[in-house]
């Protein structure tokens, strides 16, 4: 079944494909692609929200969040996106701001996966191969194939995939509105949400004491040994959620980023990291 | 040797406004940058052969969650400029490219501090709901602000050499360099705090702690943890839909609802 599209959708559409190539414009260890996902957006987020000013504001800031994922399969949580802030500027109430993080943040974790093994473990292996044999003989043409499938195949996936994400978020959502069952798919996406982001503060979050502490009598203790032992990855959780606590006592973020470049520096000098 | 170290600070220059205007992997990569380098320098040949040398070497090393050990790029741009400058032996050179990138990448920690400065202004504009004064500073971060510390680098690493730049990065103390590359590790945390607590839900809380022992504890590869999530998911939606039927068949036998009086749970 081909999909027709209005003339709007299609320029949104192209915006997405166009601006999603800025994502190492901006990134950042706090934020990573999160800053450009929202510029992605903006054209979408302008229309959509066209007078509704403070659901404008919302989004905008909302889609500034952490986001990481391969900048291939990035299209299909973009056109997810897409389709859920233009649920929302037509029921506030029934779409929730959360349901929609909780949908990007649940897809992006496994999307990065796919995409990081698919793209460095295989397409660029094959196409390099083939441009390695040209352009060892020097050949420009090895050149030219290298960026032509690798880079094309990359192009062409994106493009799918926002076409693809655009098409599924608007069915579901529109059935679930039919159907009256919008409440309980937020709760799953919360769960989902919740679940992905528990694992993700896992893989990429890190603390590192290696501090050794000398007992006497040729006896040391090392400091992260024993949170090891206490609980692996405590130190995470204990940095992670005192943030959290930090940010509801209206700390703002650039605040506690000045403040972990400190420690981290500090620390580092009195050998603690 | 002015000239020509600006002629690679532009093919750095232009090979990072490909990057970030496609995101592509294609263009950043040894295969690509090699033979820009050598056709700007007027040796293709030696660009293109280096490439595929340089291309097979960094094909076993990838990005892994956003941190490079070696950048490519510049380890390219530099060794390709080393032997068509100097005539120095090929395979010498090859053998040095990725101690290249190693500095380099020491540099790039070395300045991330100033994407992170951006942090805040971003957020304002977004809060304020300001997207033109968000636009320019993307596309300021994009054309100028990214680039420049990086392009200037390998100007001066052109200029003066890579082994003297590795010695002005050893005049700063080790526990600048050591503090900024734990930083990393930690900072992330910030963006994931701020998405926590925009998703946190206290009675659902406990499936954060669930996804962060399947990897801490159980070290599930992501798109394990994701399985399950969806497991979870649709158990969680199938048992909410049971609920309501249960709830609907009830509400529905209720004496007063019995002439189809309106629904208390709408």
């Amino acid at each position: 079944m081909k999909k027709t599209y209005t003339p709007e959708e299609k320029k949104n559409l192209r915006h997405l494909f166009w601006r999603s190539g800025h994502f190492w414009a901006t990134f950042n260890m706090v934020k990573m692609m999160g800053q450009t996902y929202a510029f992605c957006l903006f054209p979408i987020l302008n229309e959509v929200y066209a007078g509704k000013e403070d659901l404008r504001r919302e989004a905008m800031l909302r889609n500034t969040e952490f986001f990481n994922c391969n900048a291939s399969m990035s299209g299909l949580c973009l056109g997810v996106s897409y389709a859920l802030e233009k649920e929302r500027a037509a029921n506030p109430d029934s779409v929730s701001p959360q349901m929609i993080t909780n949908i990007k943040t649940s897809l992006m974790g496994p999307l990065a996966a796919i995409g990081d093994s698919l793209f460095f473990n295989c397409i660029r292996v094959i196409s390099g191969g083939i441009g390695i044999a040209l352009a060892s003989q020097g050949n420009p043409l090895g050149v030219v194939l290298f960026v032509a499938i690798y880079g094309g195949l990359f192009l062409v996936l994106k493009w799918t995939l926002i076409k693809l994400g655009y098409g599924l978020g608007t069915n579901v959502i529109t059935e679930a509105f039919h159907s009256g069952i919008i409440g309980m798919i937020t709760q799953s996406a919360c769960i989902m949400g919740l679940m992905m982001v528990g694992a993700l503060v896992a893989q990429m979050v890190s603390v590192q004491i290696p501090l050794v502490v000398p007992m006497g009598g040729g006896a040391e203790m090392v400091v992260q040994t024993i949170f090891d032992e206490i609980m692996p990855g405590l130190l995470e959780l204990g940095l992670l959620f005192g943030i959290v606590a930090l940010l509801k006592r209206k700390w703002k973020p650039i605040t506690v980023i000045a403040l972990i470049l400190v420690m981290a520096i500090t620390g580092s000098f009195f050998g603690i990291f | 040797m002015l000239q020509s170290a600006l002629i690679l600070a532009f093919v750095y220059y232009i090979v990072y406004l490909l990057d970030c205007s496609m995101a592509w992997d294609a263009t950043w990569r040894p295969l690509f940058v090699a033979f820009l380098t050598g056709l700007a320098l007027g040796d293709m040949k030696t660009g293109l052969i280096m490439g595929a040398s340089l291309e097979a070497i960094y094909m076993g090393i990838s990005a892994i969650g956003g941190v490079i050990p070696s950048d490519p790029c510049s380890a390219s741009i530099l060794s390709v400029a080393f032997v068509v400058l100097t005539g120095a032996d090929l395979n010498l050179v090859l053998a040095l490219a990725v101690p290249i990138g190693t500095v380099m990448q020491y540099v790039s920690t070395l300045i991330s501090p100033i994407d992170i400065s951006l942090v805040g202004l971003f957020e304002k504009f977004a809060r304020e709901g300001k997207d033109k004064s968000y636009t320019l500073l993307h596309y300021a971060s994009l054309f100028i602000i990214r680039p420049l510390p990086k392009t200037m680098v390998v100007f001066l690493a052109a200029v003066l050499g890579v082994e003297n730049l590795q010695a002005v990065t050893n005049l700063l103390p080790a526990f600048v360099m050591n503090g900024l590359s734990v930083s990393g590790g930690m900072l992330v945390a910030v963006g994931f705090a701020i998405l926590t607590s925009m998703i946190w839900s206290k009675e659902l809380g406990i499936y954060f702690f669930i996804g962060f022992a399947c990897v801490k504890f159980l070290h599930l590869p992501i798109i394990g943890v994701s399985i399950f999530a969806l497991a979870a998911a649709i158990l969680n939606y199938t048992r909410q839909s049971q609920i309501k039927k249960m709830k609907d068949e009830i509400i529905a036998q209720l004496p007063e609802n019995q002439e189809g009086k309106e629904d208390l749970f709408g």
